[in-house]
């Protein structure tokens, strides 16, 4: 089954070209890996997916439904869900806060249920409590709950955006370098729970640089150059795709 | 933390509620004179402005300076309405604050496609039109001369011509002010405004629809402005356009930055204390604004986000201002001393929390 379908995205900002024409299929329960030398229009590409930027060409499928210049809110309710490479949390708030502004869109309270503190707007903010301790323990941070976002070490915080971004219980999870800047056993962490996260019958796109998580964890692998793609195939076919190592490691000579 | 609170905590809070209402239902008791008890009434009117701009401010981070216009649109309304349209008080009360709402709205959707600093030049221009308009529409707001014999409130046979019957009125309405911001900050429609305030792009990929929310803040702010001009126009029985001016939007945001932004007992303190010091402190009355300038500075040197406040609203609104507390005790801002490239304290073992 076909989840999403990117057609011929395309975005320049005035005239550098970010991404060019990139075509992208990703199949649902799939877990599917996108890499690139920096600069290469990994996370440009996520950006005009969530409606962050609207695209200067092209076109986004989301189960059949055009997406293409929704507003990220609207993306976000569609079942849409990321994680930041730039780690961005909302630091003044605490651990469970966090996870529960991700339940944004599950909640069913509304303004006058708020204001007026309805049984059914109490039981459902007490559901959503339980769900985010259920989430923080998922990503092993149930005993920080009440920390400050701002005050988790580094690793902590990565761990606690995925909990945040899986609160929306997202069809599909979008991840912007989830392992940058972890130590292996750290890496090792994290792509765990990626497979646990799929195994919830999540999709999940993932942008990673080290090629070794990626080969092990990816089943289908998306390489872009400078903005355009330039292969696609099983993590086997693209580390020995000569474009690939090309634009990784340069000409040969 | 919800869930279970045990006997003691239950009936320690519970206590604190009644000695609370035993308090504001005697204080009238309490006053030794007229003049006291007026205070007293001045500031219940304010603690709806403070809180109001904390909402906005604190809260959802947009650093707005014209709420003296809705303020003064409340007022104006309310006077009008009964005055002129001869509508019983109830109604023009409510169309106070509704019209203010309106208003609010209105001027909030261009705010939305401006930066913060750009949002808080127009809410300053918007306030100096609403003055400027009030001043000069003779036929409607009299310009200068003003509106007097504004009648008091009046909820069928009941007149509330005196300080005693005003302050249960006004109480009770403030109240259920504070009782409305309170659980709006508390439930997930606090937690959306929260999170645009810490990273709006973060907020909006949550599925937070941050203009609607940012809307949301705007209107709730500018409700409770305007309920509290009808409660100053039928207060003071006059509505003169000096009243609403830039002056007073810094006034509101003083009284939301002294008791603290984000924390709504804060501004009740930051109102109380703000309006009433000026009436303690008469004599001195040609040096207020030199009282006022010490007293904020003070407040930033060592508590800089606010009596009761953290420090987090503070940081977020960019309205922290350490660097004034560094000034004063003669520290060198951040990054001035470029030799030194790194330093450590205490590295073994990490703080006791």
């Amino acid at each position: 089954m076909e989840l999403l379908r990117a057609e011929g995205i395309s975005k320049d900002f005035g005239g550098v070209r970010a991404l060019h024409r990139v075509d992208v299929t990703v199949q649902e329960g799939q877990i599917l890996g996108s890499i690139g030398p920096n600069g290469s229009g990994n996370t440009t590409f996520f950006n005009v997916l969530t409606g962050i930027y609207r695209p200067t060409a092209g076109k986004f499928y989301f189960r059949g439904t055009d997406i293409t210049g929704w507003p990220p809110h609207k993306v976000a309710q569609a079942g849409v869900a990321r994680t930041f490479q730039n780690i961005r949390l909302f630091g003044n708030m605490s651990a469970l806060e966090n996870v529960l502004v991700g339940q944004h869109t599950k909640l069913k309270a509304t303004l006058v249920g708020a204001l007026a503190r309805t049984r059914g707007q109490r039981e459902d903010e007490r559901r959503a409590r339980e769900r985010a301790e259920e989430l923080l323990a998922f990503v092993g941070l149930l005993d920080k709950k009440d920390e400050f976002a701002a005050n988790l070490a580094y690793g902590e915080q990565r761990r606690l955006e995925l909990a945040r971004a899986l609160a929306a219980s997202p069809v599909l999870l979008l991840l912007d370098e989830p392992t940058a800047g972890m130590n292996p056993g750290e890496a090792a962490q994290v792509m765990d729970l990626i497979y646990k996260i799929r195994g919830l019958g999540v999709t999940v796109v993932l942008i990673e640089h080290n090629m070794q998580v990626m080969m092990g964890t990816a089943e289908w692998i998306v390489a872009l150059d400078a903005g355009t793609k330039i292969a696609e195939g099983t993590p086997k076919e693209i580390q020995y795709n000569p474009k690939v190592i090309q634009a990784y490691l340069g000409e040969e000579g | 933390m919800m869930g279970r609170t045990t006997l003691w905590q239950f009936s320690r809070r519970f206590g604190l509620y009644v000695l609370g209402a035993a308090l504001l239902l005697a204080l009238p008791k309490m006053m030794p004179n007229e003049y006291v008890f007026r205070v007293v009434i001045a500031v219940i009117i304010d603690i709806p402005l403070a809180l109001a701009q904390n909402l906005i401010t604190g809260f959802t981070g947009m650093l707005t300076l014209g709420q003296a216009a809705f303020y003064g649109i409340g007022a104006y309304t309310s006077a009008l309405l009964v005055l002129r349209a001869g509508l019983p008080w109830p109604v023009a009360f409510l169309a106070a604050g509704l019209v203010a709402c309106l208003f609010g709205i209105l001027l909030g959707f261009p705010c939305l496609r401006v930066g913060s600093d750009y949002l808080t030049l127009m809410t300053i221009g918007f306030g100096e039109i609403f003055h400027i308009v009030a001043l000069n529409w003779m036929d409607l707001t009299r310009g200068p001369m003003g509106i007097p014999g504004v009648p008091p409130p009046q909820i069928g046979p009941i007149v509330f011509d005196t300080s005693f019957r005003m302050y249960y009125l006004y109480l009770a309405i403030t109240l259920v002010c504070y009782l409305s911001m309170h659980r709006l900050t508390k439930s997930h429609v606090g937690r959306a405004l929260i999170a645009i305030r810490e990273d709006e792009t973060a907020a909006a990929t949550m599925g937070i629809n941050v203009a609607y929310y940012k809307v949301l803040a705007f209107a709730f702010g500018t409700l409770w402005a305007g309920f509290s001009g009808s409660m100053l126009a039928h207060f003071l029985a006059f509505v003169g356009p000096m009243t609403f001016t830039l002056n007073e939007s810094l006034f509101h945001m003083q009284m939301a930055i002294l008791g603290g932004l984000g924390s709504l007992p804060g501004s009740v303190l930051g109102a109380a204390i703000l309006v009433s010091l000026p009436q303690v402190f008469q004599p001195l009355y040609r040096y207020r604004m030199l009282l006022n300038g010490a007293l904020m500075v003070m407040l930033m040197a060592w508590r800089p986000q606010g009596i009761m406040g953290t420090s987090a609203a503070a940081r977020a609104t960019r309205l922290d201002l350490r660097w004034v507390r560094d000034l004063v005790r003669g520290k060198k801002a951040k990054g001035a001393e470029a030799p030194q490239c790194l330093e450590a304290e205490g590295l073994p073992g990490r703080e006791s929390e």
